[in-house]
């Protein structure tokens, strides 16, 4: 039987051999000493697993200082493992690509238009949405557009049949909104209009929409200016300026055409803006008291005031697309640059 | 509408140029989209009288001309017929420009031994008209011998082209534009007073007006003149109205065109010979009647068209065209002038019907003045004895039943500053309104009198809109003031169609937006009869899209021709039905998720692959997860899927959507020989069912035991049946079940496969032991052995 002096001078010539052995071995080697000095058949397990044969007392003596040792050649085997050193070497050529996380891409329309919501869900309007297939009364009646009037020649349309017809414009949803529902109303209408109109690079038969409608007791065309140059500035940038021309929809009275001061030439003219310094964005205007009538609300209570623009012109705008076209041909190469 | 710069200088002064004004006129609504010169420039042009004219000896088609330009002489050679001694004539001289060949000058050419020194020149040469007959015949008693021509006949004028909105009735014509810029300057437009030298024979012995249509015209005026000579018209006429981009004809057209033009009143002259009584019948069409117009077509009319008849045949059709037999012709003496007023949709609906544009329509159409007729009228009976020499019948036959009265309306200054947000005073407010020629009796509600030329205005925000154009929309302030406060909602389908976007986009999938607007012959499936456009752009965009399958395969096709080999996109889109009764249509979203192509690798440790139906099970699971539904994949027969590669999605029972393989001849009536996988889902009943919120599961608190289990079995076996027995088996106690291996070749025999799963066993309450764990082991080992036939693999 071993007696504990001799137990005790072997564990500190163990750690002393572990630690010279350590110090002058290279990170291949030092994975096998790890193993010699702590692992189930090396000589400090032996000693931990004879602990019990001995005595009392000098377990404890034994047993603590044998701990002690496992532990300390423990730190020093695991602080070396993750030392710089020790991983100096792994080889990989860290120029080839990753593994792939392909990542889908929202259509640059999708983008625009949760931008354009989100900015104005900002300033207190809600999405309000209606069907596509409209009827007359709701995209030009009740719009104030009466039948057999030139306003109608404004918005090229197709007719399914005698009263109904693809919407030319998201403004049915003001209507429909009106109807059901009192002042205050504040809601944003997107989707998707049709214009029976030539498809070219600047025009195509599809496009969207945003509509806005803010009716409440006095609301006034300076409120109209101030949500539209909050927009402009939040979605064109703060450098932009607005330039607000007389116009006509049926619709609304007084209207308004918007435009912005041209993104690539600041105003100085270019091909952009065909050399005028502006580009033209939304139409809007005071709603006509003819739309109050239609759904029923009192003139000389309520006022408000309506805008409208085309998604794919201000993405056309701000990203330099030239194309209208692009939008619906989803050429994937085109699709993953947004 | 196209106006002449220099014309508007007739009526009104204006400070500015061409470009200002431009800019000024856009800034108050009546905006200009375009300025172009009238004219070619000619420089080297001058103005010189014919002095001497000698045939040339040897060719009687050339005369030898002596010309003086007031000082000195010089010869030219001519072929015109028109030449002769006394005519003041444009000389092109040696080193002239002319439009005709603006690359070269004019040089001293030999005709004959003869040196002509540059030469006379025909409207053409210097591109101010088609005319080639002869030499341009100059104004001697206007112009200076020897001035320059481009500047003495004042030449160098622009037109501006307005993109003039519908309700601006009053700006299609010159006086309407002027009045527009008067009000710029603050002053008001000079109308040209008319003189008339009448005979004594009065009209109304010659001309009776009947209407018998008194809607569709409340009125008509005529005037006769006789003895008039039709000839080509004087070069200020021409030029004015060239400026306003119209072509001169002769004086008698040329002179109604310029008085519309200039007063916005259409006028039409009849060649009063062709009238066989002396009356002039209003009167609705006739069922059947048709009717051959000056451009020489022969026209069914309308019900409801409104015809101007000499008391029995017609000769026009009122306020749209004149008709081809009284047409004004060379040899016409007698001249019935007409200024009518006819009712603006009557003139709308018959155009419409008879597919036809005119000047004249386009104007009655809009509105014109009811009370403009008869100024307009005087003023082209004056033109006409001016220009065509003839002698005019004294005073006007009018029929006007019932005179037109302008419109008063109430202005309350207060609530137009409160609905502008503008702070103007009364004052100001009368002066623009002033500016435009409204008439304004001020007072706490002002009473404002609104001209017969402006139907559009009829209530006070039109009122409103006049005063913030004139006053300028630039000045209204902008006000940032933060309204009311008011909860707002974001509509639950779309925060949800944003939130399954973004899910979907993470999983990989590119979104796609395609025209609802399809070819009917290019269907994808046989979903109900397809929704026709009845006036459709062309055929293949002809109806509306009954499924999203074509929209995708078209899409598809597209990006395979263009070497696009890794195709995952998704479609969030409505398809549109007609429902159950007729002309009712159904809308409804759908959603489409595809797969074609090969499953992108990294290129250099994990080889491309073609998608197969995991990639796509895959995402449908994930996104079921993402969104807390339990979804159901079962086979399913069902277009336009693959008969054995087809699936139904269900939702607790109820169908949700489709999933698996198009059908390869379908997609290749699109052009697309590759795989496409594919699932469409109803988009709002994902929605409905992924409404509520995910409730939390407490975190395991006791420790779980884990259990391999690999087992043979045959190979038609499903997997999915084997697990929801294992979970049947083990009961509450298996916590997880995955699949880590499977397996079929040697040594396990053919016919078969080896299947791993990987268990993990957990009691909710308390440390399950060893023992436990073992015997629901074996209870699902001996399971799968009486159910399935397995065997534990060794």
């Amino acid at each position: 039987m071993p007696n504990a002096e001799d137990i005790a001078s072997e564990l500190r010539d163990l750690e002393a051999l572990a630690q010279r052995e350590w110090s002058g071995a290279n990170p291949a080697e030092r994975l096998g000493l790890k193993s010699r000095y702590l692992g189930k058949k090396s000589p400090l397990n032996a000693i931990l697993r004879g602990l019990k044969d001995l005595p009392d007392a000098e377990r404890r003596t034994i047993g603590g200082l044998a701990n002690e040792t496992r532990d300390r050649l423990t730190a020093l085997f695991e602080a070396a493992e993750s030392s710089r050193a020790s991983v100096a070497a792994t080889p990989y050529d860290y120029t080839l690509p990753g593994r792939p996380h392909p990542r889908g891409h929202g259509h640059i329309l999708s983008q625009t238009m949760d931008e354009v919501i989100a900015i104005f869900y900002g300033m207190g309007f809600e999405v309000a949405e209606g069907p596509e297939i409209e009827t007359d009364y709701y995209n030009f009646a009740a719009l104030n557009f009466p039948p057999d009037h030139p306003a109608r020649d404004m918005q090229d349309t197709f007719f399914l049949n005698d009263e109904h017809l693809l919407r030319t414009h998201t403004s049915p949803v003001q209507i429909r909104v009106m109807e059901s529902q009192r002042p205050p109303v504040r809601i944003l209408a997107p989707g998707r209009v049709y214009r029976n109109e030539a498809i070219n690079a600047r025009s195509y038969c599809v496009f969207h929409q945003v509509e806005g409608l803010y009716v409440d007791s006095d609301v006034s065309f300076a409120d109209l200016k101030g949500v539209l140059v909050a927009f402009a500035s939040e979605y064109f940038g703060p450098l932009v300026t607005l330039r607000f021309r007389p116009s006509f929809f049926p619709f609304t009275e007084p209207s308004t055409e918007v435009d912005i001061s041209c993104l690539l030439c600041r105003g100085r003219g270019c091909s952009l803006c065909k050399h005028e310094g502006w580009l033209e964005i939304l139409g809007a205007g005071m709603v006509h008291p003819a739309v109050f009538a239609a759904v029923d609300y009192d003139v000389n209570v309520f006022s408000g005031y309506a805008f409208g623009m085309g998604i794919e012109r201000i993405a056309m705008l701000k990203h330099g697309i030239d194309d209208i076209r692009l939008f619906y041909e989803n050429d994937l190469r085109f699709l993953r640059q947004f | 509408m196209k106006v002449g710069y220099r014309w508007l200088l007739d009526y009104v002064t204006v400070p500015w140029g061409p470009e200002e004004l431009a800019d000024r006129l856009t800034a108050i609504g009546t905006a200009v989209d375009g300025i172009a010169p009238v004219f070619e420039r000619f420089e080297g042009v001058i103005v010189a009288r014919i002095i001497g004219c000698e045939t040339m000896p040897n060719r009687p088609d050339l005369r030898i001309l002596t010309v003086s330009d007031g000082a000195s002489q010089r010869t030219v050679v001519t072929g015109a017929p028109n030449a002769q001694i006394g005519l003041v004539v444009p000389l092109a001289l040696p080193g002239a420009r002319l439009p005709s060949s603006p690359d070269s000058t004019v040089g001293v050419r030999a005709f004959g031994g003869i040196q002509s020194e540059g030469f006379c020149c025909s409207e053409r040469d210097l591109g101010l008209s088609e005319d080639h007959s002869g030499l341009m015949e100059l104004d001697s008693e206007k112009l200076t011998l020897g001035r320059d021509l481009w500047e003495s006949l004042e030449l160098d004028d622009v037109t501006l082209s307005f993109e003039l909105t519908p309700n601006r009735a009053d700006c299609l014509s010159v006086f309407g534009i002027a009045r527009e810029v008067g009000a710029l300057v603050g002053s008001r437009i000079r109308r040209p007073d008319v003189h008339l030298v009448e005979s004594a024979d009065p009209t109304d012995k010659h001309l009776k007006v009947q209407i018998d249509d008194a809607e569709g015209c409340p009125r008509y005026a005529g005037r006769i003149l006789r003895r008039g000579r039709v000839r080509p018209s004087a070069f200020w006429l021409k030029r004015r109205l060239r400026s306003a981009g119209q072509r001169p004809i002769n004086n008698a057209v040329d002179i109604t065109n310029f008085v519309m033009l200039e007063t916005g009143q259409p006028l039409h002259a009849f060649d009063w010979g062709k009238f066989q009584s002396g009356q002039v019948l209003v009167r609705p069409s006739a069922p059947e009647e048709s009717f051959v117009t000056l451009d020489d077509k022969e026209r069914r009319l309308p019900a409801g068209t409104i015809m101007i008849t000499d008391g029995g045949k017609p000769v026009a059709i009122g306020g749209i065209m004149g008709g081809q037999e009284s047409e004004v012709s060379p040899e016409t003496q007698d001249f019935l002038i007409e200024s009518a007023y006819f009712q603006p949709s009557r003139i709308r609906q018959s155009r419409k019907r008879l597919e036809m544009a005119s000047e004249s329509a386009m104007r009655f159409e809009r509105g014109v003045d009811p009370n403009g007729a008869l100024y307009a009228l005087d003023r082209a009976a004056g033109l006409f004895v001016q220009l065509t020499g003839g002698e005019l019948l004294a005073g006007a036959v009018d029929n006007y039943p019932a005179p037109v009265a302008p419109l008063r309306i109430e202005l309350d200054a207060e609530r137009v500053n409160r609905f502008l947000g503008t702070s103007l005073s009364t004052p100001t407010m009368v002066d623009l309104l002033s500016s435009v020629e409204f008439g304004v009796v001020p007072g706490k509600l002002a009473i404002v009198t609104v001209p017969t030329f402006r139907p559009d205005v009829s209530r006070e925000p039109d009122l409103a809109e006049e005063i913030a154009r004139l006053h300028g929309y630039e000045k209204i302030p902008i006000n940032r003031r933060a309204a009311g406060v008011m909860p707002t909602h974001r509509l639950a389908t779309a925060l949800r169609e944003l939130r399954m976007r973004e899910l979907i986009e993470g999983m990989g999938f590119t979104q796609i937006v395609c025209n609802s607007l399809v070819d009917p012959s290019q269907r994808a499936t046989e979903s109900g009869e397809p929704i026709m456009v009845r006036n459709p752009l062309s055929t293949d965009l002809s109806a509306l899209r009954g499924d999203l399958y074509g929209s995708l395969l078209t899409v598809v096709s597209h990006n395979l021709n263009r070497r696009v080999d890794s195709i995952a996109v998704y479609e969030s889109g409505a398809v549109y039905r007609k429902g159950d009764q007729p002309s009712s249509f159904h809308e409804q979203r759908q959603l489409i998720l595809a797969l074609c192509g090969q499953a992108p690798g990294s290129g250099w440790d994990q080889p491309a692959r073609p998608y197969d139906y995991f990639d796509l099970r895959g995402a449908v699971t994930a996104l079921a997860a993402a969104l807390a539904i339990p979804l159901e994949i079962t086979p399913h027969d069902g277009a336009p899927f693959c008969p054995s590669e087809g699936f139904k999605v269900t939702i607790r029972e109820t169908p949700l959507g489709q999933l698996g393989r198009i059908d390869p001849d379908i997609c290749r009536r699109f052009g697309v020989k590759e795989k496409v996988w594919a699932v469409v889902l109803d988009f709002e009943l994902l929605c409905a069912h992924s409404g509520s919120a995910k409730l939390y599961v407490p975190l395991p608190r006791f420790p779980a035991l884990y259990r391999d289990l690999a087992v043979v079995i045959a190979d038609q076996v499903p997997i999915g049946d084997l697990q929801r027995a294992i979970r049947a088996t083990g009961g509450a106690l298996v916590d997880t079940c995955t699949i880590f291996d499977l397996y079929s070749g040697a040594p396990i025999p053919s016919g078969s496969k080896s299947v791993a799963f990987a268990l993990a066993y957990r009691h909710e309450d308390r440390t399950l032991t060893d023992d436990e764990a073992d015997r629901a082991h074996a209870a699902i080992v001996s399971a799968l052995s009486s159910q399935f036939g397995a065997r534990l693999r060794e």
